[in-house]
């Protein structure tokens, strides 16, 4: 079988498996889900997901462990978890929750690890960056962290879905690329995701987007450009939609090396 | 480089009317907004977004009166109409300045020489204008009080509130201005609990005293809380669920969000005025004459950037008068009747003078009241907290100031509005015969409070001669 027939076989087999939903998505850990709730409902108890992380050693360990790192510089080391949350606050705490429970092991793609784990911290900086540039912008912060970190879920799924394939890795990224975004919508579904994340999955590949949420998916839009192509590779057409001027750009430049340790911190 | 003979920078309600009665004029206008769309922050963070928020407040506070139906959660559905409304808007004054060949620029500008700009777009190209005259309305932005740090996350300001995507529960709201009142009353629509904190005692004291007592006691019957004569010490999220507000008096106040609504400053950053010393005062407000000039001739300053009233209808007044300067176009005396418009539950407006102001001016001036629960029309429709007051000279023959509270006060107002810019006396709102019902009739009601009072005070020496 030649190496274009086999792409095209797996194309058939894959939009067959997606046309029917039938392909494997991950569960949202509870952890998540609640963090998800917390940051878009007024009715979610902040207790309830302290309670959710100190009941998991594995996810608690990580938190306290970044939790102690110098990026939240504690005066002296964290003890306890609630003495964490105490100090550092739910809304942190959670996010470090958040970015820990939705790694890249919700995926088995046997032979593409290291491609999954590049791809969970692309989403930890397109998190990042979409939070401060909603900041700049006065659009929702917590829903444009959330849409950063999520719009490219799909890329994993694709992934895991053909991982048996044993596709090289440039042809496999190709691959996600072309579906990712319905494989991220399949998700949002099932994740019953907040309507404005959703949106932003579907649309953050249009030029021009038009949806509800328009300005939470131009956040989104610009973070993933800074996370592929740099703040050299913000598009003249974005920084016009966004409203970017040379010192608005100069102000993310400054927020670069901050954004590159909470990074390095969360995501390990 | 681009050569015009009027150069407006800020095409908010001034900027806007400067420019049209510029190009209507036959001059050759170059209009530059800093934001991506045309219309300033009262079209698209301020007039217009809150007050399509007050509108869903009204109806959800309606349809509770009817029926007990659930607390709004969302803000998203709540605002589905601003869309609607400022796109609508957006594209009318589009239409507008391109039908009357306004050349349009996307960028900041700052001032090389008294003639001549820079504008740099969202990109970073530079582009230069030369202009024999330049119009400033570059508007306002939230004051950022030092003590407070505004995350537009838990403690937001006025151009950040609508951001939210829930309605929270809970809610402090700074400052007790008009921004302040309106948001606080309709998040108080809204179901939310609100607790207004200010540092003077009563809210929006610049009206006259009958009306802040009924902006709060409908704000306080709606479930909002004031708290006047208070000094904060810091206000901070917990980082936990709340922001928590601290007091001089060590009260401490919590609640899932706040608003810092204490003002705004003009937007005059980066325009480089020093460079062409256009004078500043103290407070950073641009200076200007009767006619909106500043101190260097072919530059004029309009809208917030000058500092109260800051109103959308009175900015589009000084951008035109400004322009007609400019054209060398003789106007009228700058109406002192404008009028003030408060879009909080309840509606508040007022035209002329307060009570305590026309007691200065002219002595033992008469006043006539007309609650709403004496016009049918407020029966009707259950608008029974309103009340409109007529401010009469001591004579009860010219009318001083108007002041109304209650739903549709902003547009009955223009009734008084026209009556004392046209000096018509008292008597002729008795001899009118209104529609019935209207809450028109109120002026009706107010006026014959005031005939009445005057006849007593001329009736009073006869009576006491008789007596004697």
């Amino acid at each position: 079988m030649s190496s274009l027939a086999k792409d095209d076989q797996i194309r058939l087999i894959f939009e067959d498996q997606l046309d029917r939903r039938e392909i494997t998505l991950p569960l949202l850990p509870e952890v998540a889900a609640n963090v998800i709730s917390l940051s878009t409902s007024e009715e979610v108890d902040a207790q309830q997901l302290a309670n959710l992380i100190q009941g998991d050693m594995a996810l608690a360990g990580h938190v306290m462990r970044v939790a102690n790192s110098p990026i939240y510089r504690p005066v002296t080391p964290f003890v306890s978890l609630q003495q964490a949350i105490t100090r550092l606050g739910i809304v942190t705490i959670g996010e470090i929750a958040l970015a820990t429970s939705l790694n890249s092991d919700l995926f088995e793609a046997p032979g593409y690890k290291n491609l999954l784990r590049h791809l969970w911290r692309q989403a930890l900086f397109c998190a990042a960056w979409s939070r401060q540039i909603a900041k700049m912008r006065r659009t929702n912060v917590e829903t444009s962290f959330l849409a950063g970190m999520l719009c490219d879920m799909g890329k994993p799924i694709v992934i895991q879905a053909v991982a048996d394939f044993a596709m090289d890795e440039p042809s496999l990224i190709d691959f996600a690329e072309g579906y990712y975004v319905r494989a991220g919508a399949l998700l949002a579904a099932l994740w019953q995701l907040p309507p404005a994340v959703s949106e932003v999955i579907i649309h953050h590949q249009h030029d021009e987007p038009d949806n509800v949420h328009r300005e939470i998916t131009l956040n989104v839009q610009a973070a993933r450009q800074i996370c592929t192509q740099g703040l050299e590779g913000l598009s003249e057409d974005l920084l016009l939609r966004l409203n970017f001027y040379p010192e608005d750009v100069e102000s993310l430049r400054q927020a670069t090396d901050s954004i590159q340790d909470w990074v390095e911190t969360i995501g390990g | 480089m681009i050569k015009v003979d009027f150069l407006v920078i800020g095409s908010g309600p001034a900027g806007q009317k400067a420019a049209i009665q510029g190009a209507k004029s036959g001059k050759r206008v170059c209009l530059v907004e800093s934001e991506a769309n045309v219309g300033g922050m009262c079209v698209h963070k301020g007039t217009i977004p809150s007050k399509a928020l007050r509108e869903s407040a009204l109806r959800y506070k309606n349809a509770h009166k009817l029926l007990e139906t659930v607390r709004p959660t969302e803000l998203a559905p709540l605002m589905q109409n601003v869309e609607r409304v400022i796109n609508a808007h957006d594209n009318y004054i589009s239409a507008q300045l391109s039908r009357n060949h306004i050349t349009c620029l996307h960028g900041r500008t700052s001032f090389i020489d008294r003639h001549s700009v820079n504008i740099v777009s969202p990109g970073g190209k530079v582009q230069k204008v030369i202009a024999d005259t330049i119009f400033i309305a570059t508007g306002s932005l939230p004051r950022l009080p030092e003590n407070i740090s505004i995350d537009h996350e838990h403690i937001l300001d006025s151009d950040s509130i609508l951001s939210m995507n829930y309605l929270p529960a809970s809610m402090l709201v700074l400052g007790g201005g008009v921004i302040a009142c309106e948001y606080a009353s309709v998040f108080a629509g809204l179901g939310c609990e609100v607790t207004l904190v200010d540092r003077f005692p009563n809210p929006l004291g610049f009206l006259d005293e009958d009306l802040p007592p009924r902006f709060v006691a409908e704000f306080e019957a709606s479930g909002g809380k004031f708290l006047g004569n208070q000094k904060i010490e810091s206000a901070s999220f917990d980082g936990y669920s709340e922001v928590v507000l601290n007091l001089a008096d060590g009260v401490q106040l919590t609640a899932e969000k706040m608003l810092v609504a204490q003002g705004r400053v003009s937007n005059v950053k980066g325009l480089n005025l020093a460079q062409v010393g256009v004078q500043i005062n103290d407070i950073n407000l641009v200076q200007v004459n009767d006619y909106c000039q500043t101190n260097i001739p072919n530059i004029y300053a309009i809208g917030d950037v000058i500092g109260p009233p800051s109103l959308a209808s009175s900015s589009m007044e000084q951008g035109r008068r400004a322009a007609c300067h400019a054209l060398g176009i003789k106007q009228d005396s700058l109406s002192n009747m404008i009028p003030v418009g408060i879009y909080a539950i309840p509606e508040l407006s007022a035209v002329g003078l307060t009570e305590a102001q026309a007691r200065v001016t002219h002595g033992d001036v008469v006043v006539g009241y007309a609650e709403f629960t004496e016009i049918a029309r407020g029966l009707i429709t259950g608008t029974l907290n309103g009340m409109l007051k007529m401010i009469a000279d001591p004579d009860g023959v010219e009318l001083l100031g108007v002041h109304i509270v209650g739903e549709g006060a902003s547009e009955l107002i223009h009734i008084g509005q026209m009556a004392m810019s046209e000096g018509i006396p008292v008597d002729r709102f008795v001899e009118q015969i209104f529609n019935f019902p209207t809450l028109a009739e109120a002026y009706r009601v107010a006026a014959l409070s005031i005939k009445g009072q005057v006849q007593n005070r001329r009736d009073a020496p006869k009576d006491a001669a008789a007596g004697a």
